[in-house]
């Protein structure tokens, strides 16, 4: 026991290592200037070089209005806020049904409702564009918004399935037999009990939209940018250690990390890890790892 | 339930029709505005006015370079936005942009109903919206700062105005800014006396240095222009440039084929040799041709290749300013035997929601200061002519070139060929695809034949 | 629980607006472009509904044959590794140790974030110029940026299965580590002093209970690397590119008329996917009834 305790401790160790250690050169990436073939260090610090250029570099840039920052990042919390609402909104009433209710077809419709986390998205994306070039809303957030409701919809529908289920409907039907009416229920006893499951799905929501690329892409027709299609573009263009691409990696990881570092100060029961409410109730049913 | 059903549907035909109509009349006005404004009957001020009325411009540009986003914020948004109009940038592959144009109009997006106001452009993509009738109209010569510019067909300096890639303007694009293809070398590797000058050397250097080279693979332009300056060296008849600027679809696909063989000749057998190749005569191994000219220049930079291709002889200069390039980068004359040199434009699309301010823009843009500033801040020569400007201004263009790292203007000038025509790039890249990309075992002349029908049709 | 008549009215409004909802958005567009696959496409001009003119043009291919076999090679071995590779790790997690939350927080990390950072980390630390690389150099092992093995844009693809991995053990791990804190060491421990060793403690007490995460993970893993478009466009060879990366390139071709190649395209990579689910779901199921025979 002891020796396996030993054993696993070295692994976990070296894996965390793994994940987080190559964060570091993107963060003196990110403050460098000069940083070429064969330097393990920058040559040049961003500071240093400050002045002597025609234009901003590195963070100079990215917060200049040049580097479309700004609106990219509004427009991913914008979209993402409202997806997250929508998608739970629509979600909540169809969980309900499924936590409560046996009927013919039920695994059919739970089936149904989970397929699009795997069918390929650039199936649907390049169907989608066509279907949206009719209704005249390509490149508009109501049509992006809507693009994200594939991904995030069946992901709400799992949580909230999940939370209904913990929620015991005795309690429910003990209050509506005191007399209190359908309202009350829900405020007082419903809404409460099912909070944590609703946070979860909202905060959820948001994280898989703020993550989403191809989508966005094919609908926004380059006219709406968002995080991840101002990063694939800095990617694309930029060279290994470039320092605007680092510093907007970093920038784009904020939303995730936050939601780690909530999903940890939730997870009361310190117990056993892994078991915090935000991973372990949403994560399994997750696709390779939120798109 | 059927008098639900009937009473939504004529709902949804009552705003369907509310819809149609207020497009239509936005349509006629758009219709009105262009014809009486390329007749010639609109004064500048009447434009004014109504790109004031539209408000805002959506402009489309390449956006691969921070340098010239940099600009256009810094330069281009407040000559526009004095006219209060609103300038929105939008980057995008110009490619892109195109498909979009089309897209729109496919869908019914027609007159004054697009999303593409002014677009960053040249070569075929130009060429697609003027085949499919998405331009605008003949407008450069109508705008104020057109005096600025060679624009008389009888001149012979308009030619290089009026023609992109062989392909007429008919003054619906204008001249923005002038590039000449360039190869670029990192002293601290190899000396400036020791890098090749022709494609015959070239192929020597690489077997020398197995895995130090490699172009960008086409159908990005760059990589295409790698290989139209490699047609016209090993151009059998001795002719360079010239049987390459007829339109394809005049040309005889057998006689292209024997035109193009050699060059095609040349790239299979250096294969092994380039970046990522066997290092072994026949074997090509994994070939490595970056899709992007960015992708290059970061191979350049981290020291996998030694050699980097752009379009901007000035571009050296800036990127060693802006901490991107070692300052031991330089310009290299290569291939002596033409260095293709063109110019790219400004056009606006027919369906442009608002043509008045993009008009507007354009002119903006055309200003001898704003040409002046693009020069000074990201390199880029001007697409104006300087000999049409006061003898004041033409010193301050001269004064504010920038540095030239390595080569002396004079030679650049010497190597100056024009681009291919137009039609010719889609078939480039398609037997660059096959021939080289795919391994096609086909015979040569099959694949040029195919992608000339392809591209005819 | 169960109320079923009377009912029938709220389950239905109750699911009406989720299943509408993908109704529309996601069932419809694929039946626009399985239209489209077979000719059907006014808009440009084609209407020859219904031909497998495009198929046959696409399954015909060099391309896509190529693209086939790499689409699923860049898909199989990263579900293998990060399989095998996030379970075992989460088996070393499960044992209870001082700092194990801290560390996991950072094996979750990359669970959070999109794909593209994980592909900006591979292009940082594993491309030719990379840091890596320059270690190597340092070190002296190699000469120049030519001698560091080509991880990424060549056909061998290990920068887009990198990315994979980066994203995926985290998952499995996750996913399992989950089931096993679900169960408790109590499982183990009681198998350990009847006399079974780790490995048999392991295998016929833990693992079964573990393996409908394990088969869920990987199942997902597999679908999504599948049908991933942006780290194969960004880190892949120029050829061949992978089937979604092949099917936009169609869709991007300025000829419209031959769009229903790239509707083609994207019509095989979903029956790929189906077909794929579809058979890994029936092993599942076979392997959980011999199990409940034996």
């Amino acid at each position: 026991m002891k020796r396996q305790r030993y054993f696993g401790q070295i692994a976990l160790v070296l894996a965390a290592a793994l994940f987080a250690l190559p964060f570091i050169p993107l963060v003196l990436a990110s403050f460098s200037f000069r940083w070429h073939w064969p330097d393990i260090f920058p040559s040049m610090w961003m500071w240093e070089a400050r002045g002597t250029t025609p234009f901003p570099v590195g963070w100079d840039y990215l917060f200049s209005p040049v580097s479309g920052l700004g609106p990219a990042f509004l427009n991913t919390v914008g979209i993402g806020l409202a997806t997250a609402l929508l998608a739970t909104l629509i979600a909540l009433p169809a969980a309900r049904v499924l936590a409560r209710y046996n009927f013919p077809g039920k695994e059919a419709v739970e089936f149904f409702l989970l397929v699009p986390v795997i069918v390929p998205q650039i199936a649907v994306g390049i169907g989608m564009l066509m279907l949206f070039i009719r209704l005249g809303i390509t490149r508009s957030y109501v049509g992006i918004v809507l693009a994200h409701l594939v991904p995030t919809v069946p992901y709400a529908v799992r949580i909230l399935t999940s939370s209904f289920q913990n929620l015991d409907i005795a309690y429910e039907e003990q209050a509506r037999t005191l007399g209190a009416d359908r309202i009350s229920v829900l405020r007082f006893i419903v809404l409460p009990l099912v909070m944590p499951g609703l946070l979860t799905a909202l905060f959820f929501g948001f994280l898989i939209s703020s993550n989403v690329f191809l989508l966005t892409f094919l609908i926004s027709g380059g006219r709406i940018e968002t995080l991840p299609t101002l990063l694939f573009q800095f990617i694309e263009s930029g060279a290994p250690l470039d320092s605007t691409t680092a510093g907007l990696v970093l920038i784009v990881s904020i939303p995730g990390l936050v939601f780690l570092l909530i999903s940890d100060l939730f997870a009361r029961d310190g117990r056993s890890i892994g078991r915090t409410p935000v991973t372990s109730v949403t994560i399994p049913q997750g696709s390779g790892g939120p798109e | 339930m059927s008098t639900v059903r009937a009473a939504f549907l004529m709902s949804l035909a009552l705003v369907f029709a509310a819809c149609q109509n207020t497009s239509e009349d936005a349509a006629v006005a758009v219709d009105a505005f262009r014809r009486d404004f390329l007749a010639g009957e609109l004064s500048w001020d009447d434009v004014l006015a109504r790109a004031a009325d539209e408000g805002e411009v959506e402009f489309f540009h390449w956006g691969g370079s921070e340098a010239l986003n940099a600009w256009m914020e810094s330069s281009a948004r407040p000559a526009i936005e004095a006219f209060d109009i609103s300038l929105n940038l939008r980057r995008s592959d110009t490619g892109d942009v195109v498909n979009l144009i089309l897209a729109d109009d496919a869908s019914g997006r027609g007159l004054g109903r697009g999303t593409v106001d002014l677009v960053w452009i040249n070569g075929e993509n130009f060429r697609t919206l003027r085949d499919r009738g998405l331009l605008f109209g003949s407008f450069a010569s109508l705008l104020p700062n057109a005096r600025y510019f060679f624009l008389d067909p009888d001149d012979p300096r308009s030619s290089v105005n009026l023609f992109d890639f062989g392909t007429p303007t008919d003054g619906a694009e204008m001249p923005w800014a002038a590039f000449q293809f360039i190869f670029r070398i990192d002293t601290a590797r190899i000396s400036p006396e020791e890098a090749p000058v022709s494609f015959v050397e070239l192929e020597d250097w690489m077997r020398e240095h197995p895995g130090r080279f490699t172009y960008v693979a086409p159908p990005h332009y760059i990589g295409t222009t790698f290989v139209q300056t490699l047609m016209y060296e090993m151009n059998p008849d001795g002719t360079s440039f010239e049987p390459f600027l007829t339109d394809p679809a005049d040309a005889d696909p057998v006689d292209l084929a024997r035109l193009m063989e050699p060059a095609f000749a040349w790239l299979r057998r250096v294969e092994p040799f380039v970046l990522g190749g066997s290092g072994q005569d026949g074997r090509p191994g994994q070939p490595i041709y970056p899709a992007t000219a960015s992708a290059l220049q970061s191979r350049f930079v981290s020291g996998e290749v030694d050699f980097d291709m752009e379009f901007g002889v000035y571009d050296v200069d800036r990127d060693i300013r802006s901490g991107l390039y070692p300052q031991t980068v330089q310009n290299i004359i290569f291939p002596e035997t033409g260095m293709i040199t063109d110019k790219s434009f400004l056009a606006i699309p027919s369906n442009a929601p608002n043509p008045a301010a993009a008009l507007v823009a354009v002119n903006a843009l055309s200003s001898p200061e704003s040409h002046l500033s693009k020069l000074v801040e990201i390199g880029y020569a001007p697409g104006l002519d300087v000999p049409l400007l006061d003898a004041a201004m033409q010193e301050r263009f001269a004064d504010a070139a920038p540095d030239l790292r390595g080569v002396p203007a004079s030679d650049l000038a010497a190597r100056e060929v024009p681009n291919v025509n137009a039609g010719l790039v889609d078939i480039i890249d398609a037997v660059w695809l096959e021939y080289i990309a795919e391994r096609s075992s086909r015979a040569f002349v099959d694949i040029v034949e195919e992608s000339w029908r392809s591209a005819v049709e | 629980m169960n109320r079923r008549s009377g009912n029938t009215r709220a389950i239905l409004l109750g699911l009406a607006p989720a299943v509408l909802t993908l109704l529309l958005l996601f069932v419809g567009p694929l039946l626009l472009a399985l239209v489209q696959s077979f000719g059907h496409a006014p808009m440009f001009g084609l209407q020859e509904f219904p031909t497998v003119r495009f198929y046959r043009t696409v399954l015909g291919s060099r391309r896509f044959q190529a693209a086939l076999w790499y689409t699923l090679y860049y898909a199989l071995v990263p579900t293998i590794l990060s399989t095998v590779a996030g379970t075992a790790l989460a088996v070393a997690a499960s044992v209870r140790m001082r700092g194990s939350r801290f560390l996991t927080f950072f094996i979750r990390l990359p669970l959070v974030v999109p794909y593209l950072v994980g592909a900006a980390l591979v292009v940082a630390l594993f491309s030719n110029g990379g840091l890596i690389a320059r270690l190597l150099y340092l070190l002296g092992m190699i000469e120049a940026t030519g001698d560091f093995p080509r991880i990424l844009f060549s056909a061998g693809g290990w920068g887009i299965m990198l990315v994979y991995l980066f994203k995926q053990v985290p998952f499995v791990f996750i996913v399992v580590l989950s089931v096993l804190a679900g169960m408790g060491p109590e499982y183990r421990e009681a198998a350990r002093t009847l006399g079974a060793g780790p490995w048999r403690a392991f295998r016929h007490v833990v693992l079964p209970r573990i393996m409908p995460g394990i088969v869920t993970s990987s199942l997902l893993v597999f679908a999504f690397n599948f049908q991933s478009y942006e780290i194969p466009y960004l880190l892949g060879a120029s050829y061949p590119g992978t089937l979604p990366v092949e099917a936009l390139r169609r869709y991007q071709l300025p000829n419209l008329q031959r769009r229903p190649e790239a509707m083609a395209y994207v019509m095989v990579i979903t029956a790929f996917s189906g077909v794929v689910l579809f058979l890994y779901l029936r092993a599942y199921r076979r392997w959980e009834r011999s199990r409940g025979s034996l």
